[in-house]
């Protein structure tokens, strides 16, 4: 392999180069030709990372919504507006938190992910989500992918580590990549 | 959940930090039944729904008995909120069974593999109905004393 060129580990056939970021687990049938979609290689962690960050801001923006629903709401039962009714909301943003991502998150992450394979942020940043055999994502997966997301915001340490795992990931995944089976690839054509 | 432990991390990574949050909680965090305190220091943070209402949220008294249940006080926490103990005992359990299915997966046997992973979604299943009919039984027991005037604090 000291030209650099990759060889089926099952039949001992060269692969073309731009095919090496093949999944794991593939079948030989499928590996054989590799989706296209692998060629652009995988998403790079800044690319992924600014993306988050610009997803985190719809969330953060679904949670601002939902806490001044809530905090008008609280004030006018108790008529306490603007005697402190809104300090000390800690139950609300253990439950507006997942609230918000699962709202922001139903149209962002589900609904614009199997419909053309990128979120907001992944559209601004150029990658798209894909599974194994490079299709998009079903509406279930897309779906099971955000709620394994959301559950594991409970956890403490495990959204930042699911965050940075693609930095020593081989296949650039998150943990909730890993867990419906999918990748995150570059898309240079937005398409 | 992962395809084999061995080449798939999500498993452990999960089971390992849920093990390392609750010894961390344990260390940085002590509770009576009137407050949470941060390294020995109260925090003093009210629920804005109680003060408004004088009812109680769903999570009112949540973090009190988690920590307490993290100390041992199983007792307490239970009377605190019976959701308490039952998470922590289920978040535990979870790391558990995470821990143990990475430890299957990585004998590369698809039918041990399999058999460990459909015994912790259908346990998963069962624990999870059990402990939402425990936080909203608790809860509303809770509410209906505040409604009644016996609101514990």
């Amino acid at each position: 392999m000291a030209d650099g060129t990759a060889y089926c580990p099952t039949c001992g056939a060269a692969q073309p180069r731009a095919a090496t970021p093949v999944p794991l687990g593939m079948p030989v049938a499928a590996a054989a030709s590799y989706p296209a979609v692998f060629a652009a290689g995988y998403a790079s962690w800044g690319n992924r990372a600014v993306g988050f960050l610009i997803d985190g801001l719809l969330v953060g923006a679904g949670m601002a919504i939902l806490y001044l629903l809530a905090a008008t709401v609280l004030a006018s039962i108790a008529g306490l507006a603007g005697h402190g009714a809104f300090v000390g909301m800690c139950c609300m943003f253990l439950l507006l938190f997942p609230a918000a991502t699962l709202l922001v998150g139903l149209y962002n992450g589900v609904y614009l992910i199997a419909q053309r394979g990128y979120s907001i942020g992944q559209g601004v940043v150029h990658v798209k989500t894909v599974d194994a055999y490079g299709n998009l994502l079903s509406q279930g997966t897309a779906f099971l992918r955000l709620v394994v997301r959301a559950v594991m915001g409970f956890v403490p340490f495990l959204p930042a580590l699911d965050l940075l795992w693609p930095l020593w990931d081989e296949r650039g995944q998150t943990l909730h990549d890993k867990a419906v089976n999918c990748y995150v690839v570059n898309n240079p054509q937005g398409i | 959940m992962d395809q084999a432990g061995s080449r798939s991390p999500l498993a452990t990574v999960v089971g390992a930090t849920i093990l390392f949050d609750a010894v961390l909680a344990r260390m940085l965090l002590a509770a009576d039944t009137q407050r949470v305190y941060f390294l020995g220091k109260p925090i003093l943070i009210a629920c804005a729904f109680r003060r408004a209402t004088g009812l109680p949220c769903p999570t009112c008294g949540l973090t009190r008995s988690t920590v307490l249940t993290l100390d041992g006080k199983l007792g307490a926490a239970w009377h605190m909120m019976p959701a308490g103990p039952v998470f922590v005992l289920g978040a535990l359990g979870l790391a558990v069974a995470l821990l143990g299915y990475a430890a299957v997966a990585r004998s590369e046997r698809p039918a041990s593999r399999l058999a460990a992973r459909r015994w912790i979604v259908r346990a998963g299943l069962a624990y999870g109905a059990a402990a939402v009919v425990t936080w909203l039984g608790g809860w509303a027991v809770q509410f209906l004393q505040a409604m009644h005037g016996g609101l514990r604090s």
